[in-house]
């Protein structure tokens, strides 16, 4: 009964948190300045005819009130609209951006916790140390890294050797073989993954030191000592899993962020993803694709967060409501 | 170099209209080596491949490679046959026929003919004012096309169009068996047709791949009624960066690049790759807020006297060796030298001096205040000046603080506000052109003198007008060239309204940026048209590159 409550309480509050991002959405882009129409009604000899033509076929034309029922109205029938600059249904076009972007954000992101939690371990099991000051410091510097800053450094250094830019050859005619082709994305993942990669293994092991500090000082370690059982077993089957608790909220939230947190990194790689896609349709003022694009991420910052105290309520029998 | 904003969309047709040194189509006879893909990198992209959705560059020169036109231009700026093989102009310039292609063939076998070229003209007639706006300004005064046989196209006009190969130029004519049924009821399908690859195609190349923001590949068209291409495939890669596609090409990924900064100049000569700098249609301006009515808080910047003091202001030397690190030249007319004979040459760059530009401003009666500002009209005179993201993080920046410099020694204070594209337009238009100051920007102009000309009519406002000139004796003169059919006659008027711009000083313009591209040894016979050879101008440059 207590879950079904807790439950039905946090599911309610996201669902409250959802519509208030989606009207957020639909005000927060037409208040910027600027127009698609003004941008899109730009080619030589354009008129103010055209201009009309746009503003009619966008729907802009209607008081904004109005196109936000319309916009409302049409998200209950799970359409996004259609894209001013590029004609075609948004979801289409956002479905298919994530569709890349998810693997290389899913391996840079893995990749990161995996890197963060063994050197945070080891930073706290070595307090002191000389590899625990090697860990932290390199943690911070890698932190404190500007993300398109690393990534253009990378792509120098890499160059000639890595692919510059793109998710795989792209003058392939035909099909490739499927391993060919899972070889060369994953190739051409390299370095964009581990510009994310490096930019964000960092906090994972600033927490889990912290955290894992935290935890070597409780009783039930000192228990576990004086009953003489192994360091090794100590700090991996017992301290670990107990330091882990605060990771569960932070990888919620950077998994949440996969959507539109990696557009700089995006954007250096030319990696055709969801934050390249919101990149552009920010210069271009395509309300539509900005609307689809933002609502997916504020979705799956809320969903993640809602599953992270879901998993927080099962996994510390402390919390409740 | 992105164009501005209100030209963002102009760079896509427009660089299709810029159009100079170009060879004269195949590859300079002899034995050359056939066959090969060449990899082009862009830091562009295509929005569209649906010619009446499609603003940006890329899909404009994508047309061009695998639509066929009316006309091209050739080298010495002239028009020459593409689908077209022959026209006649009739005397009173109203009636134009064009003798196209005999038993050319679309790339899926079935016939190209005049009629496709005619169903377009009349498409875009029809739905002119809704789904086919954005190629309306092609057809202006036009009253329709036929087709009375298969190798003839007969368009008429409402009146005499001094510009007509101009505008015919940049609409890629469609194949009517695929786009007719999207052309019923009120059009609106024309559209929503994503054109998706493979694409049927008529011209030298064939569209078979379209990954959107990665990559489009071309193949060679076996029917292709022109000069067939030596290479076997073209691609054009997609990169968000230009250090991105710079690295790409240094690495062996890429065999040219469209355009190249030029900081990135230097590195690719050393590192031997072919890199041309070439008189580019292009120019960088300081915009003078040109509104009678603009707020009496600035009103002053009417004066002619303050305008031609900014003017000798600016030091369009150092603006060219230091922004362009040398790659252009000083600028003087809105029509660029790199249009051939529409350019004025009696309009030549302002001298620059701060003593002149000073004198100026004593002699207007703007009083230098306590604090070193001049005083105009009780207030300071000190402006916001309107930065576009396409004038800043490198030329722009560099450009304004050697302005701002200068102008601060005459007692002109500028205040930079860097905003986004779509907002700075907006800021301009502001209140019918009555808030904003001074703004910077660039143009793309086309060949013909026409559009850029337009941009300073009464008609433009809100469209593409982006000082708030207004004035009934230039749009007068405006329409006079565009009716024009001696071509001689059509000079002068240009010459004139060229003067007239750099005499009231809407613009003041700063400079011809080149444009660069590079490409590996590895090709030849690769010629530029109008400094680039991935343009919307003409279908020689890639009719022409083979293996070296």
């Amino acid at each position: 009964m207590r879950s079904a409550d807790y439950v039905i309480k946090r599911g309610f509050f996201a669902l409250v948190t959802i519509f208030v991002a989606i009207t957020i959405n639909f005000f927060l882009f037409r208040i910027l300045p600027g127009s698609a129409v003004s941008d899109l009604s730009r080619v030589p000899h354009a008129s103010p005819k055209l201009q009309h033509a746009l503003t009619v076929e966008f729907g802009l034309d209607k008081p904004k009130w109005q196109q936000y029922l319309i916009y409302l109205k049409q998200l209950f029938h799970g359409n996004m609209g259609v894209s001013f600059t590029y004609q075609q249904p948004v979801s289409h076009l956002l479905l298919a951006d994530l569709k890349n972007t998810i693997p290389m954000v899913t391996v840079g992101t893995v990749a990161a916790i995996l890197i963060g939690v063994f050197t945070g371990v080891l930073s706290a099991w070595r307090r002191g140390s000389a590899p625990d000051h090697v860990s932290t410091h390199t943690a911070i510097f890698f932190y404190a890294f500007p993300t398109q800053w690393l990534g253009l450094m990378l792509l120098i250094l890499f160059a000639g050797t890595l692919p510059a830019g793109g998710m795989s050859n792209p003058f392939v005619l035909g099909t490739e073989p499927f391993w060919q082709h899972i070889g060369d994305v994953g190739i051409h993942m390299l370095l964009p993954a581990a510009t994310l990669m490096l930019t964000a293994y960092g906090s994972y092991t600033l927490v889990v030191r912290s955290s894992m500090l935290e935890t070597l000082g409780e009783d039930y370690v000192l228990t576990a000592r004086a009953k003489g059982l192994p360091t090794r077993r100590i700090v991996w089957r017992h301290a670990v899993r107990n330091a882990l608790l605060p990771m569960i909220t932070l990888i919620a939230l950077e998994l949440g962020f996969i959507v539109g947190g990696v557009l700089l990194i995006e954007v250096i790689f030319s990696w055709p993803g969801i934050g390249l896609a919101m990149y552009n349709a920010i210069g271009e003022r395509d309300y539509p694709m900005l609307q689809g694009g933002f609502l997916i991420l504020a979705i799956s910052v809320i969903v993640l967060n809602f599953i992270a105290d879901l998993v927080y309520f099962r996994l510390d029998p402390r919390i409740t409501l | 170099m992105s164009g501005r904003v209100p030209r963002l969309l102009l760079a896509a047709v427009a660089v299709s209209m810029v159009a100079t040194a170009c060879g004269s189509g195949g590859a300079g006879g002899g034995s050359v080596k056939e066959g090969g893909l060449f990899r082009l990198g862009s830091a562009s992209s295509i929005d569209s491949l649906n010619p009446f959705v499609a603003f940006q560059q890329d899909a404009y020169s994508t047309f061009e490679q695998i639509y066929p036109m009316l006309v091209q231009y050739n080298a010495k700026l002239q028009f020459v046959g593409d689908f077209a093989r022959s026209w006649q102009e009739s005397p009173d310039g109203r009636t134009w026929t064009f003798h196209t292609q005999p038993n050319a063939k679309w790339s899926d076998g079935k016939p190209l003919t005049a009629a496709d070229a005619a169903w377009t003209f009349t498409t875009i007639l029809k739905f002119q004012n809704g789904p086919t706006a954005n190629s309306a300004g092609t057809t202006a005064h036009m009253a329709s096309a036929t087709a009375p046989n298969a190798t003839t196209l007969v368009v008429t006009y409402k009146q005499p169009v001094a510009n007509v190969l101009s505008q015919l130029q940049q609409v890629p004519i469609l194949p009517e068996h695929i786009w007719a049924k999207y052309a019923t009821g009120n059009g609106k399908a024309l559209t929503t047709f994503a054109n998706p690859a493979p694409i049927v195609s008529g011209g030298p190349f064939k569209l078979v791949k379209y990954t959107p923001k990665q990559i489009v590949l071309f193949e060679r068209n076996p029917n292709y009624y022109g000069p067939k291409p030596h290479i076997n495939e073209l691609g054009l890669q997609f990169f968000g960066t230009y250090d991105a596609e710079i690295t790409a090409l240094k690495s062996g990924q890429l065999d040219g690049i469209e355009t190249v900064p030029p900081t990135s100049v230097g590195t690719l000569k050393n590192a031997g790759f072919v890199v041309r700098e070439n008189p580019g249609n292009y120019f960088d301006d300081f915009i003078i807020n040109s509104n009678p009515q603009q707020e009496a808080s600035h009103r002053e910047l009417l004066n002619p006297l303050l305008r031609q003091a900014f003017d000798y202001a600016i030091d369009r030397q150092a603006i060219v060796k230091t922004s362009l690190l040398g790659y252009g030249q000083p600028g003087s007319s809105i029509i660029p030298p790199a249009t051939g004979h529409w350019y004025d040459p009696s309009i030549r760059p302002t001298p620059f001096s701060l003593t002149k530009a000073a004198q100026l401003l004593d002699q207007a009666g703007f009083k230098m205040g306590p604090n070193g500002v001049r005083i105009a009209n009780g207030h300071p005179m000190s402006y916001t000046m309107i930065m576009p993201s396409d004038t800043t993080g490198g030329y722009g920046d560099r450009s304004f603080q050697i302005i701002q410099t200068d102008f601060k020694k005459i007692g002109v204070q500028l205040n930079p506000k860097n905003l986004d594209n779509s907002a700075a337009f907006d800021a301009i238009l502001a209140n019918h052109y009555r808030n904003f100051e001074l703004s910077m920007w660039d143009w793309v102009p086309l060949i013909d003198p026409d559009f850029m000309l337009s941009v300073l009519t009464c008609g433009s406002w809100t469209v593409w007008n982006d000082t708030g000139y207004c004035s009934k004796s230039y749009d007068q003169l405006y329409q006079q060239q565009g009716a024009a059919m001696s071509p001689a006659k059509r000079q002068q008027l240009v010459y004139q309204l060229q003067r007239t711009v750099a005499t009231v000083r809407p613009y003041l313009v700063l400079d011809y940026a080149d444009l660069i591209e590079a490409h590996s040894k590895s090709w030849a016979d690769l010629p530029t048209v109008g400094g680039l050879s991935w343009c919307s101008l003409s279908k020689i440059p890639f009719e022409s590159v083979h293996k070296a």
